[in-house]
Order: C-alpha cells, then sequence, then structure tokens
C-alpha cells in the first residue's frame, strides 16, 4: 500500500480514538510506505510470542511498551534496550507488562514491541508545521546535542537530497558523521535519502502538525529509524 | 496582471483627496499640499468647500465627473464606508484609507474593516489600509503622506514598511545619509493587501533596485516565501522582521516543537529565501548603503589597514566571528607594504601603520593598491578614527585611491570605512559618502554589514552553481 492511504487509515483510527498523536508502530508503518528505513518490530502479546519473533529478527532486541495511554515510554519504564537472550527476554518482557497491566484498560495496552536494536551515530529528525510558512524540517545530532547545544538545522520542506546535505553540513556534529577519529563514517548519503523522502511524506500529509523521529541511528551501512511520534 | 493595482497606487492618472482642508494643522491640508506637488491630475473632496489651497474643491469623489485612479481618504472612520461605496459607484481602482480605527482597534471596527472590503471586492477596487500613513512615488514627485519629507531626488530603493512611524523614521534617517528612495509604502492594516503582491511588484519594478522591509507581521508566509525566492536572485531584499520574541508560545507536544522558538520558521525562510536578514533598523541602512553603494564581496577575506593596533584587533575577532576571515598577506604584497612604515609596524594583515600621520596618504593609498592585487583580501576596510578624521587631504586621498582601484580594477572589491570620530570631525564622513563609500561607526558594525552582504553574495554564488 502507499504511504498515504496507509497514513489515512492510520490518522482515521487514531481520530476514531479520540488521539491527537499518533503510535510508534504506527508511525513506523507510515514511514515504510515511502521507503524510509526503519528498525524492524513486532507487537506482542505474550513472551512466547516476543521470543519467536526475537529469533528471527536476532539479538539483542529492544522492547518498548505500546498503548495509546503512553506517549512518552522511556519516562515511565516503558523501555528495555540490549535483551541478549531468550531467558533475558521472556524475563523482562512479563516485568513490563506487570507494570502496565491494570494501569488501563486491555483496549489501551496493545501490547509490547518486540525490536531490533540498532547502533550508529544518533540523529534527531524533527518536522513542524508552520501556520505562515508550513512545513519546516529540522534535523541535528541526537542526545546531548540537541538537548543542550541545540545543534539543529532547519529549512521549510520540500528539501531535496542536496539541501539535506547542506542541512547536515551546517551541524557542529557533522564531523561525527564524517569518520571524526578513526569512526567508520556514517552512510550520509542514506540519511539524506531519508530526509528527502520524509519531506515527500509532508507534501502529500498536510494534516501532520510535528513529528519526531527520534532516535535515527546511521551507521557506515545505513539511516534507520528507531522511534517516532505524530501529532496530527 | 496581480500586481497592477500597485501600478494605479504609485503612478496614477488622477487623485482624488477625500477630507481635503485648507485649514493649517489639520492632516487633510498636509496630504493636500503634498499631494498638489504631483505632477498628475488631483482632485480636492471637502462638501463644505468650494476652493481650498487656490484649487476648485469637489462634493464629492462622484461630482469630479472624471476617471479616478487613486483617492486617499483622510475622513473619520464613521465616513469612510460611504466614501468607499461611492468610489466602487464610480469606479475608482485604489483606495488608500489613512483613518484609524479598524480591525487595530477592537471587534467593532474589525466589522466595519470587513464591511469595507466586501464593498470593494465587489467592485474590483483595492484598498490599500486602513490604518496606512500612506505612500511614495519618489521617481514622480508623489507624496501621499502627511509628511513633509518628500523626495526631490529619484531613487532606487523601494521599501515596504507595516509601521508607518517606525517606517518614516528609516526612511528620512536614510535619505538624510545619502540613500536614495523609489517608492514607500506604508501597508498599515493589510486588509486586502498580501505582502508578496508588493514583493512581486518591487521586483519587477525597472525603478526598484534594492527591497527593503520593515515588518511586524507577514500574510500568506508560504507565497511570501515563493515570491521573495524569485525576487533575491534578480535584487537584494532586506529584512527585518520585529516582533520575534512575543511570548506567544506555541503549545510544544513535541520535541521539535520545544526545540523551535517562535521566529524560527521566519529566520528559516528568510535564509532560505536569500533575503539579508536584519536585526533592527539601523542595521538595515548599513546594509542598505552597503549593497547600493559598493559591489558585493566574492569572498569573505578581509584587508584591514589601521592606524590604531587594537581596533584592528578588534575588527579581526568581530569579523572572524560573523563568519568572515583576515588572513596574513602573501609575502610579495607585504614586501610591498613594508618600506612604507616603521619597522617595528605590521604588514602582515591588518596592516597596522603605527601613528605615523605625516604619511598616512601616501601608506594608506598604497597598501589599498597592495590590497588590490592580494589574492588573500576580497574585502577593504580603512580603520580612520580620531586625529586623522581632521586631515581632509589624507580623507581625500584614501578616498580616491579606493575610486581608482574601483575604476581600474576587473573584480571590484567593496570598501567600507571603519570610522570612529569626535563630533567636530563627524560630518567628514561625507568625503567618503557622499562618493558612495560607506562609513560605519565602529568595528561592530563594519564586521556586521559585511557579513551580512557576504551572506547574500554567497547565496547568489551557490544558486549559479559557482
Amino acid at each position: 500500500m502507499r504511504g498515504e492511504e496507509r497514513a489515512r487509515r492510520i490518522f482515521s483510527t487514531a481520530r476514531e480514538e479520540k488521539r491527537s498523536y499518533v503510535l510508534e508502530y504506527e508511525v513506523k508503518e507510515i514511514l515504510k510506505g515511502y521507503d524510509i528505513d526503519v528498525t524492524k518490530e513486532v507487537v506482542c502479546k505474550t513472551a512466547d510470542e516476543a521470543a519467536q519473533v526475537a529469533k528471527n529478527i536476532g539479538f539483542p532486541i529492544v522492547l518498548k511498551i505500546v498503548s495509546t495511554e503512553v506517549v512518552h515510554k522511556s519516562d515511565s519504564g516503558g523501555v528495555k534496550l540490549g535483551i541478549k537472550s531468550e531467558e533475558e527476554l521472556k524475563t523482562e518482557f512479563d516485568k513490563m507488562l506487570a507494570l502496565y497491566n491494570g494501569k488501563f484498560s486491555a483496549d489501551a495496552l496493545k501490547g509490547i514491541s518486540v525490536q531490533e536494536m540498532v547502533s550508529g551515530e544518533e540523529v534527531i529528525i524533527g518536522v513542524l508545521k508552520d501556520s505562515q510558512f508550513g512545513h519546516m524540517m529540522m534535523v541535528g545530532m541526537g542526545g546531548v546535542f540537541v538537548e543542550v547545544f541545540k545543534d539543529v538545522a532547519y529549512r521549510l520542506a520540500p528539501i531535496t537530497e542536496a539541501e539535506a546535505m547542506e542541512m547536515l553540513k551546517e551541524l557542529k556534529g557533522f564531523r561525527l558523521l564524517d569518520g571524526y577519529r578513526g569512526r567508520k563514517p556514517a552512510n550520509v548519503k542514506s540519511l539524506c535519502e531519508t530526509l528527502s523522502r520524509v519531506s515527500t511524506a509532508l507534501e502529500e500529509l498536510p494534516e501532520i502538525k510535528e513529528m519526531d523521529l527520534n532516535p535515527v541511528f546511521v551507521n557506515d551501512k545505513r539511516a534507520v529509524i528507531a522511534d517516532g511520534r505524530i501529532f496530527i | 496582471m496581480e500586481g497592477q493595482f500597485l501600478d494605479y497606487l504609485f503612478n496614477p492618472q488622477s487623485i482624488a483627496l477625500v477630507g481635503a482642508s485648507g485649514k493649517e494643522g489639520k492632516l487633510g491640508y498636509f496630504y493636500l499640499k503634498n499631494l498638489l506637488e504631483y505632477k498628475g491630475k488631483v482632485y480636492p473632496v471637502n462638501p463644505n468647500e468650494e476652493e481650498v489651497l487656490g484649487v476648485k474643491c469637489y462634493k464629492s469623489v462622484s461630482a469630479i465627473g472624471a476617471p479616478v485612479d487613486l483617492v486617499v481618504v483622510v475622513v473619520a472612520s464613521k465616513l469612510v464606508l460611504d466614501v468607499v461605496r461611492e468610489c466602487a459607484a464610480t469606479g475608482v481602482k485604489v483606495v488608500l484609507v489613512t483613518t484609524a480605527g479598524f480591525s487595530e482597534a477592537g471587534p467593532d471596527g474589525k466589522a466595519l474593516e470587513e464591511e469595507m472590503l466586501k464593498i470593494a471586492r465587489n467592485a474590483k477596487m483595492r484598498i490599500v489600509g486602513p490604518n496606512c500613513f500612506g505612500i511614495r512615488n519618489c521617481n514622480a514627485q508623489l507624496n501621499a503622506t502627511f509628511s513633509f519629507e518628500a523626495s526631490k531626488e529619484p531613487g532606487t530603493i523601494s521599501f515596504l514598511t507595516q509601521s508607518g512611524g517606525g517606517g518614516e523614521v528609516i526612511y528620512i534617517q536614510g535619505k538624510d545619509e545619502g540613500l536614495k528612495f523609489s517608492k514607500f509604502m506604508v501597508c498599515g492594516n493589510k486588509s486586502d493587501l498580501d505582502d508578496y503582491e508588493v514583493i512581486d511588484y518591487f521586483g519587477d519594478d525597472p525603478e526598484t533596485k534594492i527591497i527593503c522591509l520593515f515588518l511586524e507581521s507577514i500574510k500568506e508566509g508560504r507565497k511570501f516565501f515563493e515570491s521573495t525566492k524569485k525576487v533575491t536572485a534578480k535584487k537584494p531584499v532586506v529584512v527585518c522582521k520585529v516582533g520575534r520574541t512575543e511570548g506567544a508560545a506555541r503549545a510544544a507536544s513535541s520535541h521539535t516543537a520545544a526545540i523551535a522558538g517562535n521566529f524560527t520558521a521566519y529566520e528559516t525562510a528568510f535564509k532560505q529565501a536569500g533575503l539579508i536578514t536584519t536585526r533592527n533598523a539601523q542595521e538595515m541602512l548599513d546594509v542598505i548603503k552597503a549593497v547600493d553603494w559598493q559591489p558585493l564581496p566574492q569572498g569573505p577575506k578581509l584587508g584591514i589597514i589601521t592606524a590604531s593596533g587594537g581596533l584592528g584587533v578588534e575588527l579581526t575577532d568581530l569579523s572572524e566571528e560573523a563568519g568572515l576571515s583576515v588572513i596574513e598577506l602573501e609575502q610579495h604584497i607585504q614586501d610591498r607594504i613594508k618600506p612604507l612604515i616603521p619597522d617595528f609596524a605590521c604588514a602582515k594583515n591588518p596592516v597596522d601603520m603605527t601613528p605615523i600621520w605625516g604619511q598616512f596618504s601616501d601608506v594608506m593609498k598604497k597598501t589599498i593598491e597592495a590590497f588590490y592585487d592580494s589574492a588573500n583580501v576580497d574585502i577593504i576596510v580603512p580603520i580612520i578614527v580620531l586625529r586623522a578624521t581632521r586631515m581632509i587631504d589624507v580623507l581625500e586621498s584614501v578616498r580616491d585611491a579606493i575610486l581608482s582601484c574601483q575604476a581600474n580594477s576587473k573584480v571590484k572589491k567593496p570598501t567600507y570605512i571603519c570610522w570612529v570620530s569626535l563630533k567636530d570631525s563627524l560630518k567628514n564622513k561625507e568625503i567618503f559618502e557622499k562618493a558612495k563609500i560607506p562609513c560605519f561607526e565602529w568595528t561592530g558594525r563594519v564586521a556586521r554589514t559585511a557579513s551580512l552582504v557576504y551572506g547574500y553574495s554567497q547565496y547568489l554564488q551557490k544558486l549559479r552553481g559557482e
């Protein structure tokens, strides 16, 4: 299915559920429709199911709570990184389930997402719809760079891959992507492709008010979105 | 043609002034006195007068009995709608409503403004204002404002301002400093006008070489962006957007919204469209001088000549902090300068002459010539301070050296004077400014202006794929 159709279906579900935000797995569904690389994930209900999925994806694994009631997952203990074995997975899965069970209705708790764990430099991609100028895109180095140093660059959408490259070069932290101190140079081209594909998505989806793709991991092979939120 | 109504505004065949008055002190008197200078037909309108300032006065717009392109309205807000209705019925093209008390004054005023727009739209007539100080076309002796600051000299700088008072200050100050304006427009409430329409019009106007914008808000931001992007490829557009810090914080649900401030979208749009973004009116005037009077810098490298080592270093710091560079001159260039200055003085860049006043003329002239031959200099800045600002022969010789280098070289290097003087020699700046060499007081203004202008030059270079 094309990205636009997928997005429309997901947005209408969100509206039916009286949500102004789109959940992580839904965001990834939309992005996949625009050929944007996202971490592999399956939302599971049981630890056994999770173990099966993890076998296919391969360890290490990440667990994340999936609920319409939880927007900030890590703040409430809904994210577990770096799970290395099936045994650990099952324990952590049940622990997380217990943490949230009974907190809200079964409808709201959609399950726990079992995800591939990726490494690389952390990048944030953001979108804001300005009342005057329309969609504005942001890119920055993730983690402390964005939090503390506000090391970000902006462009009004739409942008081309070349413009995406210019944005990246404006970042003080660009050197981290460019093979700083013997690091393997990250696949910057793939990140630029991602940015320009996000721009394409924005052209088709004017209802997007805000979007955070955070973190995006960029390693020597690819740029991949590990988490995301959309507000409509 | 969407911009055509602006042609009726700036080049009307005929103008009617509703609310014309012969009584000194009344707004209708000032507007009339100014309008009577215009080369086209001007009809005063006032139901109570037969004649004002020696000109036949009409009872109403329709009583004129001839087509009227532009009607300037200077009557109380409760009378405006009747005038607008009459204008609509008689085929007037544009109505400039100076009267205040509309949407800016509350819900009643807003309703009045909407009613006025309805009348105008039905008649395909356009409204400028309300709450609008007026407009000028300095190349046609048209001064439709109540200020006597008309421009007798023709010019090429066109100026759109939202604020009447602020815009007038910039205009008068600019004029006083030797800037020559083409069109001046206060947009007031912008009830029936989008900023981009004016940008498009100025962009296509052969009498406009530089556009400046002093704005509090922008209507139709996306179209503004597209229009300015087109225009900046042909002519510089200098913008000052005030009201950047207003507390109206966006509801920040995402990370991105929390990071981006209120002004970020404007700043992003301005930069992406190739506008020169200034923070205040003074910066705007400095930049206009630099782009109007001097060529654009082809690179970021400053060549500085100074008699004060300290100010030379200060300018170096500020320039580098602003993204420009000050790099050592090539050996062969230094070899040309060294014999001119004392052994202990520095020829590397900044070239520090030390206080050898008697030789300033010669040293500065030859150093400026050497800067022209240096690949390490794109922008030339002579720092002229205190005693030197009183030495007319030095000032004239530096000026002549700059002019002759610019006239005789293929690559034109922009030159800005960094000027620091006491009051008694302040007016000696004119020795340079009359020759279109800008003098900026203190190092900060030089660095800031050079950096902004270079930013535009870089934008154009990128556009041309250089």
